[in-house]
């Protein structure tokens, strides 16, 4: 492990999720935290798995390679990159036969695997080197009043053994924490570890979009006011999407969904436009109203 | 009902020697013979309780036994990824790689989902799933986002790996 940090952007958060991408960058360099730009980074390889297992393993493998050659742990914002860029470092790291014949294929780029980099998701990185209390002696603005529903997703906590994070996949813990260092109230509401059907879209849409149905129903049940997520794909199932679902099942749910970062960003006393939530599909106007956010007053409480 | 299951056989339940070999020898790694059909990947899969005809611990067992149907059943590809039949396994079988070994299988008698192949094709063309140009990088510099590049001649190779020409 080096220390230093670099993005991971990966290709939806840039082409689908500019605000986070914003907040996200806002937030880390509040937060003092150093991140550098790796301009040669490409796919992490997960959409090319099903269809050729080795080049989705070349291309997580160039990304860790640059990781090594910059000194650098990767910083991701898409849980599916994490996952994918993880599970590959994992591969390389216990197999040196794998590891020689990819090193091959990336010498034409002047490129080398070496075990080191580690592959961590901005909202682990958060919670382990500020943690909660950390994250809450920086807040200027407590979010009080606002009540979310915590989304995790599933590669940010699973398979467990990948990562070694050590929090219990069926109740975890570090995202709430996070959540609630803002001075907002997270929500419980049934079945919190539902996938959002984000991998399922291309296959089977209407299955997807019941899934994505029926935990927006459980978190409008609990009282929501907003959905608090860190994965690009749930945020398309559940912002993007949230129109088609509500055609499709006739229900209604009008829950804005924020990541993480722009949530924390409010917190730190950013406007919302700084952060981003303009570019959100589901607008937060009146979610930010009913907090209390108003222009002019970010450092009120 | 799934192609492979004896009540919906019409004709013979065709079993493959080479299927059951190579689920066999694969299963190692993800300890495919310790399932004893619980039930408890399919009793918690989040895809099957909307599409009850996906269920992994019918699909395991069929391709244990080598039920050649097991590769050209749709199903197959309702896998969402999410791993949650990984981590509740008593038996430890990692579930989803066992999935993933089997569409693999699929894939090799020609039987890819388009919508994968799409996927992989677009990362081949622009290194990424979505290309970025010039117009892109001023969106985000408006932004105050830093430039993009605009080709990544390393990640479309790679991404081309195995490609059909």
């Amino acid at each position: 492990m080096s220390g230093r940090l670099a993005w991971f952007l990966g290709c939806t958060v840039p082409a689908r999720a500019p605000g986070y991408e914003l907040a996200a960058r806002r937030v880390a360099a509040a937060l003092d935290l150093d991140l550098v730009d790796l301009p040669a980074a490409g796919c992490c390889g997960y959409p090319v798995k099903e269809d050729r297992p080795d080049a989705a393993l070349l291309l997580a493998a160039r990304n860790l390679a640059l990781a090594a050659s910059a000194g650098t742990d990767l910083v991701t914002l898409c849980s599916a990159c994490l996952g994918t860029l993880a599970r590959a470092a994992q591969q390389l790291e216990s197999d040196p036969g794998l590891m020689t014949a990819v090193n091959k294929r990336l010498q034409s780029e002047g490129l080398v695997f070496e075990p080191g980099p580690r592959v961590v998701h901005l909202a682990r990185l958060l919670y382990e080197r500020l943690g909660a209390a950390g994250i809450t002696a920086r807040v200027t603005r407590p979010l009080t009043g606002a009540t979310v529903a915590v989304h995790y997703g599933c590669h940010y906590l699973r398979p467990s053994r990948l990562y070694g994070h050590g929090e219990p996949v069926e109740a975890p813990v570090s995202l709430t924490r996070l959540v609630e260092a803002t001075g907002a109230v997270a929500v419980g509401y049934s079945e919190p570890g539902l996938c959002c059907g984000g991998g399922l879209l291309g296959v089977d849409e209407e299955a997807a979009y019941a899934l994505a149905a029926r935990k927006l129903g459980a978190m409008r049940a609990a009282a929501a006011g907003a959905v608090v997520l860190i994965c690009p794909f749930c945020a398309i199932m559940y912002g993007a999407n949230q129109k088609k679902i509500e055609r499709a099942t006739g229900e209604s749910f009008g829950l804005p969904v924020l990541y993480y970062p722009q949530l924390l960003g409010l917190a730190l006393g950013m406007t919302p436009a700084e952060l981003g939530l303009d570019h959100n599909p589901v607008r937060a106007e009146a979610w930010l109203a009913r907090i209390g956010w108003r222009e002019g007053n970010r450092h009120a409480v | 009902m799934s192609p492979y299951t004896i009540e919906s056989t019409a004709g013979p339940l065709i079993l493959s020697a080479a299927l059951r070999r190579a689920a066999r020898e694969h299963g190692r790694h993800w300890h495919w013979s310790y399932c004893y059909q619980c039930a408890t990947c399919s009793a918690g899969c989040p895809v099957a309780s909307v599409r009850p005809e996906f269920s992994p611990r019918r699909l395991l067992r069929a391709a244990a036994l080598g039920v050649e149907g097991v590769l050209s059943d749709p199903a197959l590809w309702l896998c969402a990824g999410c791993h949650a039949c990984v981590e509740r396994c008593p038996q430890g079988v990692d579930v989803a790689d066992a999935l993933a070994w089997l569409r693999q299988q699929a894939r090799a008698a020609g039987k890819l989902h388009p919508a994968y192949r799409r996927q992989a094709e677009a990362v081949a063309r622009h290194g990424r799933l979505y290309p970025v140009d010039d117009f892109e990088n001023e969106n985000r510099a408006d932004l105050g986002l830093p430039p993009l590049a605009t080709d990544l001649p390393g990640a479309r190779r790679a991404a081309a790996l195995g490609e059909h020409p």
